[in-house]
């Protein structure tokens, strides 16, 4: 139990786009039960990582292994059956739909019987599934069956968290989760990826702001140009060691 | 941290119906206009409050209320398709040729549906493959299709009908209610239906809501696109179908103009022209709270000139009040 255990793996990960080297000799490890955070200037590659995690992009060398097993993500369906599960920062939501059938958006339960047979959706299952994940969180949804397009952007960062409770297995990918909050709501959404942690996920953080990751993260890779520039371990908010070693890092 | 999160949840999930939300839907505010219009218009008109009369509006209106079926599925799922009014005449000037050149109902109305395909499959592939835009695309089909009316029908008017294909929609066969409104009840009631609880109908409402989304979601967006433009399409065909049964004759200029009456009334019945809401109730509200002002209009003898100007005074009102509602919140 000294080491833990690693979940996700990626050795010697290149991409290119054309001439453009995205990646290249990327080693990229997420241990089980851990948040990560993921920093790095603009076009230091850390979307492209995420995109490889999320089976957008198909790597042009290296090897994955998840749990010590070879895996290939040929397509974002592959990722989500491996149980990974990736927040984008538009969030992905139905604006005009409420928190259940967001939730279980292209996975929706379909009832029995006669239901089943014209395929008609099991809506009290689903309310019911919904209610329970968002009741257990952080920020409170006013009504279960408002629509997302009436919510702060906590609330919406909350049914986006629930779905990905719901649905992620294993590890849940955030593509800058605070961007566009202010403080309270921000401290709120921070607590909620210490929900997805109590859950037993692992998080992979993408972040620009310092400050939220040495509040969240417990170890921060730092990209610069494609290539790996280091790893922090992080003893909490105020580990201004950290803080400043990741600061050089970035420059 | 952990106060505030419990005067929240004291805050959260409540239950019971959303009585703002219900108050404020376009179906049901649509349904007391249509409901104050017919109080107004009987005290107007003794005729208004008549089996007759309303046998005329029902029977009227029961061809756009099935192309607002179609146009409904694309309009929730972010597109538009122009070409209805074509393929309705398409499909009519079809089945009558058919009929003509002496083939039977079955050869005759897969004719008509098949021209319906044709259109909805020319239409979706160049929209969801070669991503084309749906307005401009389907101004396209609608200018083609029209052109190939004429050209079909040499620009007469054709007349060949059977008489037991004509029984189809002016007969009955429940409770003397004429076989028209019957099929336009049914098919909206079955399409509403399928659009709320429908597993495969509703991606077309996550489809217009966003399609990124949709698409991370693991719905092939292409195929529901092109599933979309198709279907309406072969309502438009349908249309077609009911329309020359009741007229017992096919024009070149039939259902011209009907493609920007019916996305009007689906617009007044509450779908959003940017997709991802809107339902087929509140579509055939729509198309018959417009339908009974033509009536109104007709029965107190004003033009039917002014017809356009009360559907357009409707359309700017539903839209203005979506707007008010919308910058309330």
């Amino acid at each position: 139990m000294s080491e833990p255990n690693k979940i996700l793996e990626l050795k010697g990960l290149g991409k290119n786009f054309g001439a453009v080297k995205a990646l290249s000799n990327v080693d990229f490890e997420l241990y089980e039960n851990e948040i990560l955070a993921l920093l790095g200037d603009n076009g230091a590659g850390k979307s492209t990582i995420v995109k490889i995690l999320s089976g957008y992009y198909q790597p042009d060398a290296g090897r994955m292994t998840m749990k010590g097993e070879d895996v290939q993500f040929e397509n974002p369906h592959v990722a989500r059956d491996h149980g990974i599960e990736t927040i984008y920062q538009d969030l992905s939501l139905f604006e005009d739909l409420d928190v259940a059938a967001n939730v279980f958006a292209g996975k929706e339960v379909v009832g029995k019987g006669w239901r089943k047979y014209l395929g008609f959706v099991d809506r009290e299952t689903m309310v019911a599934t919904a209610r329970d994940a968002v009741s257990k969180m952080a920020i409170n949804i006013p009504r279960i069956d408002s629509e997302v397009s009436s919510f702060s952007g906590g609330q919406r960062q909350c049914v986006a968290i629930a779905k990905s409770i719901l649905w992620g297995r294993q590890i849940v990918i955030m593509d800058e989760p605070t961007a566009a909050l202010g403080v309270r709501e921000t401290g709120r959404v921070l607590d909620l990826i210490r929900d997805l942690k109590s859950h037993n996920l692992s998080v992979v953080l993408v972040m620009h702001n310092i400050e939220h990751v040495l509040q969240v993260a417990e170890r921060a890779i730092v990209m610069r140009q494609g290539t790996r520039r280091g790893t922090v371990k992080i003893k909490g908010a105020n580990d201004r060691e950290s803080h400043d070693k990741i600061i050089q890092m970035l420059m | 941290m952990s106060t505030e999160t419990t005067t929240h949840s004291s805050l959260g999930q409540k239950d019971g119906i959303d009585w703002k939300r219900v108050l404020l839907s376009r179906e049901l505010i649509v349904a007391i206009f249509i409901v104050a219009a017919s109080l107004i218009a009987t005290m107007m008109s003794p005729y208004f409050l008549t089996i007759a009369n309303w046998k005329n509006i029902l029977i009227g209106i029961s061809i756009e209320m099935i192309v607002a079926i179609g146009l409904t599925i694309v309009l929730v799922s972010g597109g538009i398709d122009l070409s209805v009014g074509s393929v309705v005449a398409l499909s009519g000037v079809t089945i009558t040729l058919i009929f003509d050149a002496g083939g039977g109902t079955v050869l005759a109305l897969g004719g008509g549906m098949g021209v319906g395909l044709l259109v909805g499959v020319v239409n979706g592939a160049f929209i969801a493959y070669v991503k084309l835009n749906p307005l401009i695309t389907t101004l396209g089909t609608m200018a083609i299709g029209r052109s190939a009316v004429y050209i079909m029908s040499g620009g007469y008017a054709l007349s060949s009908i059977p008489a037991s294909y004509k029984i189809m929609a002016n007969g009955s066969v429940l409770a003397g209610i004429p076989n028209l409104i019957l099929i336009t009840v049914i098919l909206s009631t079955v399409f509403h239906i399928a659009m709320w609880r429908n597993v495969w109908f509703r991606k077309f409402t996550f489809l217009g809501g966003s399609e990124i989304a949709a698409l991370r979601a693991g719905i092939d967006v292409r195929r529901l696109k092109l599933a979309g433009y198709v279907l309406c399409a072969l309502l438009a065909a349908t249309g077609g179908a009911v329309v020359v049964a009741r007229l017992g004759s096919s024009f070149p200029n039939t259902a011209s103009g009907m493609e920007l009456r019916v996305i009007t009334a689906v617009i007044v019945g509450g779908c959003s022209i940017y997709g991802g809401r809107g339902t087929v109730l509140g579509a055939a509200l729509g198309v018959l709270f417009l339908g009974l002002m033509n009536n109104i209009l007709v029965l107190n003898s004003v033009s039917v000139y002014w017809q356009g100007v009360a559907s357009g005074c409707v359309l700017i009102l539903a839209v203005l009040s979506d707007a008010i509602i919308n910058r309330g919140n």
